[in-house]
């Protein structure tokens, strides 16, 4: 049994323009202990699937399933939910400003958790809450836990939550974009710490991120999101080094490689479908570069990418082996050409100089 | 309270001919507004003794963390601010004291690409409408030329003129940045900010408009200062990079060198940071940057960076290093450290 597993959910919203399907049918697992890492641009449905998980989500309909050890979250009474949000499901949130209650000292917010979920008294609490802060690398704790939020700076901030989410050892842990409001140098500090604690406190963690770096500091699996559905999964190192999916490849594509050159990137073109006037077919169709007839008529499942992996999974009607990091070649040239120009005035050539031949960039 | 900037830093690069753009010891200072408990008279050093040299035709690339100085060194050489001491000569001329009236004609030739697409664009204008703006104001353009002028623009940066009526909300976040790049481009600018212009992006859209840029600057000879704390962006842009830290350049380099060989243990950590994307890559042992940035209200004494630095001694807190070359090195790399990196060297390997 999987420690967490969602099946087939769907998250939609009545909106004065129509319904929007935010989430279309996803489904994903964590398994106790183990990093998954969600990857998707805006829009892409990586946090409103997770708030539709914890029920946090008040009016949006959510259908499909989601198990938490065994229990099916979907539909619980609410009594029942905060029972298990916060103590056995915790919540790490992008921006550490707005995430504490600027008007009360760090160490009592922190207290307050402990006191209400675990039920002992406020001097034991705050006692735990400053042993939580010296466990997340805040020096001198004691004086820290009497600081207001805005006495902390970005990093200490994100160090005080991160304790609070962690204070009453969660089974799983969701982070959603946790460094990306974080400097480079600080970011890496709470990358680390994230990694120790997750050894120490044999948590599972669920990372939503937009930023590869992350994903392979923290992720042990990947599921890239598109449009509200899942289009890949796979191992971190096979994604990185063997992704399927056109959508995968051109994200990766679209990382400056630091020890590359100037040649132009890869990237994709056009922009990210509306939610609410989706393309018929695969969604990804009018910018990919491999498009065939059938992807604008037939939406692709997810399907093995190759039988010999146990986990490599990919929602495209190329076959294995058709695209993947290898053959960039063939893809590139595409890329180059001007297909997605006609669909989208964001993309016009100028944007994308055709690459002169055998000078791609190495991704 | 303050520790007086020295007056004059080493680090400019020797370069081919008159710059566009030449900073000489900036320094800014902004007022704490005395409020609460706040005492009267204290005082920001955004930035502290910035020279910096921009040629025509390049892009140098700014990096640093938040609160490094970034944007205000920007703003400085743009005379969006007024500065605390220094100068700045833009073209041959020293533009330091201008007042408004006499910047005006020096503002077509500076212009600013922002980082928010969505705050930087007024929601009720019309595309065309912001497109035409500076065209109005400091051309006087009217009528059918007007509109002629803004399409070609709107075509120049990958954006469909039929849209030239719509309004700013019916664009995604990667056309909007296009509609503020014509906008900064409608004077024919000579020197264009680019501030952090990709960090609000998604990614796959960040390469168009890098590449855009790119394109750009080939096209029209334009000269960028590319701000970002994205090392990985500014190194794909920039020919020069110049690293700043709490309002202090700490090392400027040709693009290529400086990620290759840091001499500033402060870059080199910067460097080691930056996660990498090959999961195989990205775990090696390493050591961190500890702690945060200080207080650029109180700066440390001597080498702002010794409270982080792992080989700081105590010469280092007595007295500021300045900007200088290697022995005999003329390829214009510069670092201000009492005791620089040799090559292959870094503090920060696990």
């Amino acid at each position: 049994m999987h420690l967490l597993e969602v099946e087939r959910l769907r998250v939609a919203f009545d909106t004065p323009d129509g319904v929007l399907e935010a989430v279309r049918g996803l489904s994903l697992h964590v398994d106790a202990g183990e990093t998954l890492g969600l990857v998707g641009e805006s829009g892409a449905g990586k946090s409103v699937a997770l708030q539709a998980v914890m029920g946090l989500l008040e009016r949006a309909e959510v259908s499909g399933s989601a198990r938490f050890a065994g229990e099916e979250l979907l539909g619980l009474p609410a009594a029942r939910l905060r029972q298990i949000l916060g103590a056995q499901i915790a919540m790490v949130f992008q921006d550490p400003a707005s995430s504490l209650h600027p008007l009360y000292r760090v160490g009592w917010q922190i207290a307050e958790v402990i006191r209400v979920h675990a039920g002992i008294g406020r001097r034991a609490a705050r006692q735990r809450a400053v042993e939580l802060l010296d466990l997340v690398g805040i020096p001198s704790p004691a004086q820290r836990a009497e600081d207001y939020p805005h006495q902390l700076s970005g990093g200490m901030r994100q160090r005080a939550l991160i304790a609070m989410a962690v204070s009453l050892g969660p089974a799983l842990l969701i982070a959603d974009e946790p460094t990306t409001a974080l400097d480079v140098t600080v970011q890496a500090q709470v990358l680390e710490l994230l990694r120790s604690l997750q050894a120490e406190m044999e948590m599972a963690i669920i990372v939503v991120t937009h930023d590869f770096g992350v994903i392979a500091e923290l992720a042990d699996r990947v599921t890239v999101l598109y449009a509200g559905k899942a289009v890949e999964q796979a191992e971190t190192r096979r994604l990185y080094h063997k992704a399927h999916h056109p959508y995968s490849l051109g994200l990766l594509a679209s990382v400056p490689d630091p020890e590359g050159g100037t040649a132009p990137l890869e990237g994709i073109g056009g922009q990210p479908p509306s939610l609410l006037q989706l393309p018929a077919g695969c969604s990804f169709h009018p910018r990919c570069p491999f498009v065939m007839a059938r992807c604008t008529a037939e939406e692709p499942p997810l399907g093995r990418v190759d039988d010999e992996t146990a986990d490599h999974w990919s929602a495209c009607w190329l076959p294995p082996g058709e695209v993947g990091r290898g053959s960039q070649d063939a893809g590139s040239q595409d890329a180059g050409s001007q297909d997605a120009g006609s669909q989208d005035a964001g993309s016009h050539p100028a944007a994308r100089p055709p690459a002169p031949a055998g000078d791609a960039p190495p991704l | 309270m303050t520790l007086a900037a020295t007056p004059s830093q080493a680090g400019r690069t020797p370069g081919s001919g008159e710059p566009l753009l030449r900073a000489d010891t900036i320094v800014k200072h902004f007022d704490v507004a005395a409020r609460g408990f706040r005492q009267h008279g204290e005082q920001v050093h955004a930035l502290d003794g910035v020279s910096l040299e921009i040629g025509r035709g390049e892009t140098l690339g700014l990096v640093g963390e938040s609160g490094s100085g970034k944007s205000t060194f920007a703003r400085c050489i743009t005379r969006l601010h007024t500065l605390t001491s220094g100068r700045v000569v833009f073209d041959g001329e020293d533009i330091t004291d201008l007042s408004r009236r006499q910047l005006r004609g020096y503002r077509p030739r500076m212009q600013f690409v922002f980082q928010d697409p969505y705050g930087s664009l007024n929601p009720r204008r019309r595309v065309g409408a912001i497109v035409a703006e500076p065209l109005v104001v400091h051309h006087s353009v009217r009528g059918a030329e007007l509109r002629r002028r803004v399409e070609e623009l709107m075509a120049l940066v990958g954006l469909n003129p039929e849209h030239y009526n719509r309004f700013p909300s019916q664009f995604s976040g990667g056309q909007r940045q296009r509609i503020g790049i014509a906008r900064a481009l409608a004077l024919r600018p000579e020197l264009v900010v680019c501030d952090e212009p990709v960090s609000a992006l998604d990614i796959s859209v960040r390469a168009q408009i890098v590449n855009l840029l790119a394109g750009l600057q080939a096209e029209l000879g334009l000269t960028y200062l590319f701000i970002s704390h994205d090392l990985s962006v500014v190194r794909h842009v920039s020919k020069r990079i110049a690293v700043m830290y709490l309002g202090k350049v700490v090392e400027v380099a040709p693009a290529g060198e400086l990620f290759s060989r840091p001499r500033h243990p402060y870059t080199s950590g910067l460097l080691a940071a930056v996660p990498s994307a090959d999961p195989d890559a990205a775990r090696g042992p390493r050591r961190l940057v500890p702690g945060d940035s200080p207080s650029p209200i109180s700066p440390p004494s001597g080498c702002r960076f010794r409270t982080r630095c792992p080989r700081a001694e105590r010469r280092c807190a007595e007295e500021e290093p300045l900007l200088a070359p290697r022995l005999g090195d003329r390829s214009g790399h510069v670092a201000a450290c009492h005791f620089p990196l040799e090559e292959g060297e870094s503090p920060w390997a696990g």
